[in-house]
């Protein structure tokens, strides 16, 4: 069949035009695209056009839409679904300790169409089905919060005080997941220069401050976790420097400069310095979460674009980044 | 069905002239889809969330006001003696009317009015007097005109159905020329939503002219529809008068603490207010790209001349609902709330659908025709 996507080729172009999507078999699904949330690493493939092992390519990983035809009868049409964002090998050693850890992991659009298109064919497993009062554009947010939600299970406890550097959509997520049931909380410090995205954090709760304020604090008032969601050149360095003794630094950005650290300090301080990739069982999780709070997450979403304005706002975006998640409506 | 009692037949008789009230329908889809009662797309501060969480076991208690008032006073600039605090903003209205109209005293509205002015001066028998707009905008010229001898003139601003502003130096001009024995209610739900420039100084207005009463609702920015509180703001003189006709305790002990905890909200509310105004701004350029008629608003909602017939359905298919303005005096327009950005979204795709099947012409064709 076909559907209107979103092209990407290899040069780069971006364009709207026909898709040819294969005829779901059983044991697939065919999805309705609802709406598709844009992430950082679209934003990276269609700068670099890394990771890419079709042409042209359809992006977008983070869906939501209704289910229209699933032979297999695992799932019934009409059912909401968000989908299962990774693609993993499922043969490594590392699939056997979970897809997140799959030494070849793939994504959704990387890998085989996605969701900023009319509709996508995927694996009928790969889709969770949402409960029908859960609104399709706030369950758009559960794959990125199902990575926040994974990356605050990676460390140990619930922090006193905290740390996020970096209040894109991720960082929003994890300040949200890391303040789940407690309120606004003044011990979850936000250091993020953007204005329009520390206005976001403001607004969400978070006490905005910048590097040399954290710095500056006493030992015993230093941040027991350190959330690395920005990702510039030094942000590695920087959360481990504002990080208290025993503490540990979470890495949830895609940084691609090579970080300069101090092994002795990492040693002398008792650092643990703990990565988090997209994310194992969380997804239900999310969207139980959002169904039962959709007003604490609404606010991330920032904008909505239709599908054939696509193009030239993500152009923008490669320029200037958004405040908060942009959705892409078929 | 029965035959209505003499008792309910007189009722009825007395209130013929009074339209029942019609709240806005929510679409057949999510919440976030009613764009038919100009609610906020975000709800309530986490601040406010909280504070009324934590109030929840206190309500054994009788509500006490002070500090609530203070908030308020301090972000309006004025002493908590000009605070009165009201079961949302309509109770202030029958407030009004109850304490300064009477038959055979003079009410002054705009046409088309904010419905709940012009049922509650027509419960107190007040003579109701019509001015009517001129562009959606409220005939200064001719609202003073009609407040000598008058009683009351109700200036909502922004207005509702409209969302029309009145400008402050207009404002100022028009307060004026009101006699002193007149009241002017503004009413300023919307005020959040409209741009500074047309966000007058309410303490210096109420300092000048000691028959004016400002009225505000937490229903809008607050998003706190649901929890009904709205204020006066007042001479100290005016509040205490006005209080004795309201209900003791009439705002109950969560929404005081809701009001406690916007204190610390102001980010969420300037958020709240700045998506607001963009998505208003991105539905004011499509409508005039397409050549529908609407008004300037500085409200969180738009009043386009758009058949409700004709957009219902698609609208009702993409899970929205709009205000029809035969409910608010506008029939052939309606009223679309400013809601969150995907829904906005949705909206501007099923206006430009019918643009490009052309029904949009058809319906413009037809109203010339009319």
């Amino acid at each position: 069949m076909k559907t209107h996507a979103l092209l990407l080729d290899r040069d780069l172009t971006l364009r709207t035009g026909p898709l040819e999507l294969p005829e779901p078999q059983p044991g697939e699904v065919l999805v309705r695209v609802e709406w598709a949330g844009v992430c950082g690493s679209d934003l990276h493939v269609l700068r670099t056009g890394d990771w890419v092992s079709y042409w042209p390519a359809t992006l977008g990983h983070e869906v939501t839409g209704t289910v229209e035809h699933c032979p297999g009868g695992e799932l019934l049409p009409g059912t909401m679904v968000v989908i299962d964002s990774r693609v993993p090998c499922g043969s490594c050693a590392g699939c056997a300790a979970g897809p997140n850890r799959c030494e070849r992991l793939a994504w959704v659009g990387e890998a085989q169409p996605g969701g900023f298109a009319g509709h996508l064919v995927l694996p009928a497993s790969g889709a969770v089905a949402c409960p029908a009062n859960l609104e399709p554009a706030v369950a758009v947010l559960a794959e990125p919060l199902a990575v926040a939600l994974h990356a605050i299970g990676r460390v140990a406890g619930p922090p006193e005080r905290a740390v996020i550097i970096g209040y894109g959509p991720i960082g929003a997520l994890v300040h949200l997941a890391l303040t789940a049931g407690r309120g606004p909380s003044p011990d979850v410090c936000v250091i993020e220069p953007a204005p329009a995205r520390s206005e976001l954090a403001a607004a969400l709760g978070a006490v905005v401050t910048d590097f040399d304020n954290v710095a500056a604090l006493p030992a015993a008032r230093r941040p027991q976790l350190v959330v690395d969601a920005a990702g510039y050149p030094g942000s590695l360095a920087d959360a481990v420097a504002l990080t208290a003794t025993g503490g540990t630094v979470l890495a949830v950005a895609l940084g691609h400069e090579k970080a300069q650290l101090l092994p002795a300090e990492i040693a002398e301080r008792e650092l643990t310095i703990t990565g988090s990739i997209g994310f194992a069982g969380e997804l239900p999780q999310a969207v139980a979460a959002l169904a039962r709070d959709p007003d604490r997450y609404r606010p991330v979403v920032t904008e909505a674009v239709p599908l054939e304005d696509a193009p030239g706002r993500l152009r923008e975006l490669l320029a200037a980044p958004s405040s908060g998640k942009v959705l892409i409506r078929p | 069905m029965t035959a209505a009692t003499p008792l309910v037949t007189a009722a009825r008789a007395r209130l013929r002239d009074i339209p029942a009230y019609r709240p806005g329908r929510p679409g057949p889809g999510p919440a976030s889809g009613k764009l038919s009662s100009n609610e906020s797309p975000f709800g309530p501060a986490p601040a406010v969330r909280a504070a009324m969480a934590a109030a929840a076991g206190a309500v054994g208690h009788y509500p006490d006001e002070y500090r609530a008032r203070a908030v308020l006073a301090a972000r309006a600039g004025v002493p908590p003696s000009s605070i009165l605090l009201t079961n949302g903003s309509d109770e202030l209205c029958y407030l009004l009317a109850s304490v300064f109209l009477a038959p055979g005293r003079v009410a002054v509205v705009g046409d088309p009015p904010y419905q709940i002015d012009a049922t509650a001066s027509l419960l107190a028998r007040a003579t109701l007097v019509r001015v009517p707009l001129r562009d959606g905008a409220h005939d200064l010229a001719g609202m003073a005109a009609a407040a000598r001898g008058a009683a009351v003139v109700w200036l909502p601003s922004p207005h509702n159905p409209t969302g029309t502003a009145v400008p402050p130096a207009d404002l100022a001009a028009f307060l004026r020329q009101v006699p002193a024995d007149c009241l002017v209610v503004l009413d300023e739900a919307y005020r959040a939503f409209a741009d500074p420039a047309y966000q007058p100084d309410i303490a210096a207005l109420l300092a000048a002219h000691p028959n004016l009463v400002v009225q505000r609702t937490l229903s809008k920015d607050w998003a706190l529809a649901g929890l009904r509180v709205g204020y006066a703001l007042a001479a100290p003189e005016l509040v205490e008068v006005l209080a004795r006709a309201r209900p003791p305790f009439s705002v109950n002990a969560v929404a005081l603490a809701a009001i406690e905890g916007g204190a610390s909200a102001g980010a969420w509310q300037a958020m709240t207010v700045a998506r607001v105004r963009e998505q208003r701004s991105l539905l004011a350029n499509e409508l005039g790209r397409l050549g529908v008629d609407f008004f300037a608003s500085q409200a969180n909602f738009i009043a386009a001349r758009l058949d409700p017939a004709l957009i219902g359905p698609p609208l009702a298919a993409s899970g929205l609902a709009v205000r029809p303005g035969a409910d608010l005096g506008l029939p052939g327009w309606v009223r679309i709330s400013i809601g969150w950005a995907p829904q906005m979204t949705a909206l501007r795709a099923v206006l430009r659908e019918l643009s490009q099947a052309g029904a949009l012409d058809h319906q413009q064709a037809e109203q010339a025709r009319r």
